[in-house]
């Protein structure tokens, strides 16, 4: 039996994922041979159970899986079945609380979980953990939000500022929109966000950007030459020399 | 022992094997080239002729006035133009000169040099197959 290298009291923290970066090694499992790259991959993408109890985290996170690990059964949660079109509360939109702890405040949605008939409002309806604890460290104080049902919370109607109900409605048009019941007013479809926070109407082009019209510009002329071809023929040099016939095997 | 902390073991008492072998590992005096094609030759007095030819020259046309940025704004709009394929440029290209001609009655069947085919790559400087130009 080999001695290792470090005395036993001592605990090293090996950084999992540095560690298997560097090395692509072969795993063997009952159906064969299979890289190490391919078992994490397999792991992110998980299936789950008909009577899994979502959380506010995604199932395939490392919190969710201790909390639900795959054998393991709770009592069934009930949720008012609300179908996929007759949702009415977007990520992104301005709502009210009608009760509970922050009842009659507004805030923006940031997080919808439909298979719970949850919402989760930024800064709102929160409670206060500490993140990141060790040992010797009593972690990071943070703020974290509870989600809260659909039905404690309403859509804001722009015109006058109050919670309202909402129905899917169509215009003239055809556009189907949410309007408000109480005063007939449409409630606009919130601006979807980019992950990098930009919004392409807002965007300043920089000293290094190219105009939207110069670059829907066309100014290709098809041409059987290829780009090569055509630069010498513009710049005027002339090759007359050829390549060497060489082999590879 | 799970496997993930039979490699970390592993990895923990010996040495990295299966990594590749880098000029950045390895002693100081060791020195291992990253692939770089020679520019010259060596002499047999292990001294080292540059040849200006095998030199990479890179030939760039004039760009003053020349509206294309590195980068593109990202107000711009998708494009609406469809991808160029073989057929498209064919039918840009090629086919208006063949109606032309075979309306005109000039159409040769014999001799489609005239519309762009290459019977064979030989010859050429840049050739389309086996490639041989890096773009």
């Amino acid at each position: 039996m080999r001695e290792t290298d470090f005395s036993p009291g001592q605990q090293v923290a090996l950084p999992l994922a540095s560690i298997i970066r560097s090395a692509t090694c072969d795993i063997d499992l009952n159906r064969g041979t299979m890289r190490l790259t391919a078992l994490l991959s397999m792991a992110a993408k998980v299936v789950v159970p008909k009577d899994y109890r979502f959380g506010t985290n995604r199932p395939w996170t490392e919190a969710a899986k201790r909390r639900n690990p795959p054998g393991k059964k709770r009592r069934k949660v009930f949720v008012e079945p609300l179908g996929p079109e007759d949702w009415t509360i977007l990520k992104g939109d301005v709502v009210e609380i009608l009760a509970g702890k922050d009842k009659g405040k507004q805030g923006k949605v940031t997080q919808v979980f439909r298979h719970r008939n949850w919402v989760i409002l930024s800064g709102l309806n929160t409670h206060y953990k500490y993140i990141g604890k060790t040992h010797d460290y009593r972690g990071t104080y943070v703020t974290s939000e509870a989600p809260l049902l659909l039905r404690d919370v309403a859509l804001v109607d722009p015109a006058d500022r109050k919670p309202t109900q909402t129905e899917w409605k169509y215009t003239e048009e055809g556009e189907r929109v949410r309007v408000s019941v109480r005063t007939g007013r449409i409630v606009p479809k919130p601006v979807v966000e980019r992950r990098d926070g930009i919004v392409p109407q807002q965007w300043i082009d920089g000293p290094k950007d190219t105009s939207p019209e110069d670059t829907l510009e066309k100014t290709y002329v098809p041409s059987l030459k290829t780009l090569e071809e055509e630069v010498m023929e513009k710049l005027g040099i002339r090759e007359d020399r050829r390549h060497r016939r060489s082999y590879w095997y | 022992m799970g496997v993930l902390s039979t490699l970390m073991r592993g990895l923990v008492r010996g040495a990295d094997r299966m990594s590749e072998f880098t000029s950045k590992r390895g002693s100081r005096t060791h020195n291992k080239g990253r692939g770089a094609r020679p520019a010259g030759l060596r002499l047999s007095s292990r001294k080292f002729v540059s040849i200006r030819a095998m030199i990479p020259e890179f030939v760039v046309p004039h760009l003053e006035g020349f509206k294309l940025k590195p980068y593109v704004s990202y107000r711009s709009p998708r494009g609406t133009e469809p991808p160029l394929t073989a057929q498209s440029l064919f039918d840009e290209v090629v086919a208006p000169q063949i109606t032309k001609d075979f309306n005109e009655g000039t159409f040769n069947r014999e001799a489609l040099e005239k519309y762009g085919l290459e019977p064979s790559q030989d010859g050429k400087l840049f050739r389309l197959f086996p490639k041989n130009f890096v773009r």
